[in-house]
């Protein structure tokens, strides 16, 4: 298998979010359906900083919420995003998470991998 | 990217020196570079026969596959140039200035197409002008004399835009300028990516030098190509119109 099936779907995104989470279990603290926004969300704040991504039409991929938890297709879906920057929206993802006001987490670690998102968009050392 | 492209050896080459650049972007910019270059040096000449036709003075241009007109470098009939129409009429005396349409050079043996009294009209005289870029416009006399001689039209190609959008990776470029214009299309690519505004690879010092270096090639390149690309050949001999 070759290095560039990492994160290659719309599954393995949400598995190594739920993984930075530590949400690997049934009842999850954080839902498909969160976690496929934050993963379109990220899709958009990619586009707005990094245009190159998307060429050569700057689509913009969108994934339905609603279908993550009955459409096992969906999983399957792949993200078109460069392998080189695929880590960048797990960050975002799980960044986007723990913006909430939940225990065991801080506005700190949030925004340090918001940041991160950002900082590995646009800077080689990041 | 397969083993054998041609492009194998610019996309590995801008891919370590812009470390984080997709493989897109670089295309793109090579594209881009590549577009400019021949556009610039005229460095990419294609040549086409032209056969007259009774009453017909526009002429499509057959254009190789995924390529576009640039420029028209100029156009010869059985040996003799034929002059551009912006260069002809202002009436005898500056066809005579111009050293191109004298009426007993235009045939070897003598004898002028051009009769005195059409010299004076620019409408008369045969020359030739490119007013789009898919036709050639020959003005002039389209009898029977005029079709014995076709048309050499020599001019200048850059890459056709459909080839960007097409995903079978061919640009329809010849062989023999991935070598030979190696060095110039990898400096004006690195010159593009590295000054790309808030990318991981941006570097406005280097963007700086390779671009410099760039313009310097394409300067080179052009009066390069001017001179058919044999070394050290000048441009006019000494003495100049003298015996040579």
């Amino acid at each position: 298998m070759a290095a560039t099936a990492a994160l290659e779907t719309v599954g393995q995104y949400l598995t190594e979010s739920r993984r930075l989470l530590q949400d690997e279990f049934t009842p999850y603290r954080y839902g498909d359906d969160d976690l496929i926004d934050a993963l379109n969300i990220g899709l958009l704040e990619a586009r707005r900083l990094r245009a190159d991504l998307f060429l050569p039409v700057f689509t913009i991929p969108w994934f339905d919420p609603p279908a993550a938890d009955a459409d096992a297709t969906l999983r399957d879906t792949k993200v078109p995003f460069d392998p080189m920057y695929r880590q960048s929206l797990i960050y975002y993802m799980v960044g986007r998470m723990q913006l909430r006001d939940d225990e065991g987490t801080t506005d700190a670690r949030a925004g340090a991998l918001l940041t991160k998102f950002t900082s590995q968009l646009l800077t080689i050392a990041s | 990217m397969t083993a054998c492209a041609p492009t194998d050896r610019l996309m590995q080459t801008l891919t370590v020196e812009a470390p984080g650049a997709p493989d897109a972007v670089i295309q793109l910019q090579l594209f881009n570079i590549m577009d400019e270059f021949f556009r610039r040096t005229n460095a990419w000449r294609y040549e086409q026969e032209i056969e007259i036709k009774e009453n017909t003075h526009e002429y499509v241009l057959s254009l190789p596959a995924d390529t576009t007109f640039v420029r028209m470098l100029g156009a010869a009939r059985n040996g003799i140039p034929v002059p551009p129409a912006s260069a002809v009429g202002g009436g005898t005396a500056s066809i005579a200035a111009l050293g191109t349409l004298i009426p007993d050079l235009t045939f070897p043996d003598g004898d002028s197409e051009f009769a005195p009294s059409d010299t004076d009209l620019a409408a008369g005289i045969f020359t030739y002008a490119v007013y789009q870029p898919q036709y050639i416009t020959i003005t002039g006399p389209t009898d029977e004399e005029a079709r014995k001689f076709p048309v050499t039209a020599v001019m200048a190609l850059s890459l056709g835009k459909s080839c960007l959008e097409c995903d079978c990776g061919e640009w329809g470029l010849e062989e023999w300028m991935y070598d030979m214009f190696f060095q110039d299309w990898v400096d004006g690519t690195l010159g593009r990516l590295l000054g790309m505004a808030s990318k991981p690879w941006t570097n406005t010092t280097m963007a700086a030098y390779h671009a410099r270096r760039f313009r310097n090639a394409m300067a080179f390149r052009k009066q390069e190509a001017n001179r058919g690309f044999a070394y050290a050949a000048p441009a006019w001999r000494y003495p100049r119109g003298g015996w040579v």
